[in-house]
């Protein structure tokens, strides 16, 4: 519970001087703290600033590093999610065209067109456009991404009777 | 045998990888605390889904699951609990003797309407297909100081020790929840008042204005 209470006592931002001085502590010592509450993830943003790096603490840790559905994207979630893994870019394909398909949104098409290149695994992405029911959708962005972008990845055959390509 | 941090995240990673279609929920209790980095294990996992086709798929899983082969799927809580809050909330219990019990609730937890719960979480813990919301620490202490159990009491403190409160939050929940069902907050008084009187944690006004709704005085 170290961690915790300093969280706790350093809420908010903060430099280095700022730390040594709310904790009465030597410069090189709040080094050492800053690396212990980042380890267990309580420091939520880093800023360089020219008279030294800002430091975001809140008490309640985030939960891993890799997380956020639309990390590569522009949008900005209502939420924050968190995963453990990373996801998959056939999953966020899958996620931004269900959303589009919701909410009648052509940005999140745009977005799903720029991970299009970085398909990989053809199961994997059945799956998810099975799972959000849109391989309809998917159908049209992958003939439209073909003619727009170079490199495409091609669709092996059992898929591309699966999709209807 | 309790469920750390990480056996819990393999067994809810195992559960979105079988999913066919995407399910959401609230995850609540010791698990919510073990994300908030204020426990180390738990004895349950507690699930909360908002449809029926939901809950029958998810306890198929857990039973395909090669450590949960001979569990057996109860309805009996294995706790003891105040008998006028079981009347609508009684969960699915998935128990087998050593490993951690799964109580996957259907929208009340313990008669506790947990829509504006789940609409109000601004956490999103992802496991794959699986999509939990976390419940936020004034809500979670809500849900902890209906049933009067003494672990409940210690969890109570130690979210209020370590985590900001928003107790004007937690007011304006507990005054709308009180035109609906003012037994339960006769229970959530009952035991905040219990948590000050040992320690003074909770704020005065807090207390004054849950009183007040019953037409009493301090």
């Amino acid at each position: 519970m170290f961690e915790r209470n300093l969280a706790n006592k350093l809420k908010g931002w903060n430099t280095i001087s700022d730390i040594s001085e709310k904790l009465n502590i030597k410069k090189s010592t709040s080094y050492f703290y800053i690396h212990r509450l980042n380890k267990k993830g309580f420091i939520l943003q880093k800023i360089k600033k020219p008279r030294g790096t800002m430091y975001l603490i809140d008490s309640i840790p985030s939960f891993s590093e890799n997380h956020g559905m639309l990390k590569n994207t522009e949008i900005v979630s209502s939420e924050i999610e968190f995963s453990k893994n990373e996801i998959p870019s056939e999953h966020r394909i899958a996620y931004l065209l269900r959303k589009s398909k919701d909410e009648n949104n052509q940005r999140y098409i745009n977005e799903a067109k720029k991970l299009v290149r970085s398909i990989k695994n053809w199961k994997k992405l059945y799956r998810y456009l099975k799972a959000y029911k849109i391989i309809e959708e998917f159908k049209q962005l992958y003939i439209e991404s073909r003619k727009e972008i170079k490199k495409v990845p091609s669709i092996p055959k059992r898929y591309k009777r699966l999709i209807g390509v | 045998m309790l469920a750390d941090k990480e056996l819990l995240e393999n067994l809810l990673n195992y559960i979105g990888k079988k999913l066919s279609h995407e399910v959401d929920g609230l995850l609540i209790g010791g698990n919510a605390m073990i994300f908030y980095g204020l426990r180390g294990q738990t004895k349950d996992i507690d699930l909360v889904l908002f449809d029926k086709y939901d809950i029958a798929a998810i306890t198929q899983i857990i039973k395909s699951h090669p450590l949960f082969k001979e569990s057996k799927i109860i309805k009996k809580l294995p706790y003891k609990i105040n008998p006028e809050l079981l009347k609508m909330g009684e969960p699915t219990v998935i128990q087998n003797s050593d490993l951690p019990r799964f109580d996957i609730f259907y929208k009340h937890v313990f008669s506790i309407d947990t829509e504006k719960i789940f609409q109000n979480c601004k956490r999103t813990l992802r496991f794959d297909l699986l999509k939990l919301k976390l419940v936020e620490p004034e809500d979670l202490i809500f849900l902890k100081s209906v049933s009067r159990r003494p672990v409940d009491q210690d969890d109570i403190v130690r979210i209020i020790k370590n985590l900001q409160i928003n107790w004007k939050y937690f007011l304006e929940f507990v005054k709308k929840y009180h035109k609906k069902d003012d037994r339960v907050i006769w229970l959530v008084l009952g035991n905040l008042y219990d948590i000050n009187k040992k320690e003074e944690l909770i704020p005065k006004f807090v207390i004054e204005e849950i009183v007040k709704l019953f037409g009493l005085k301090l």
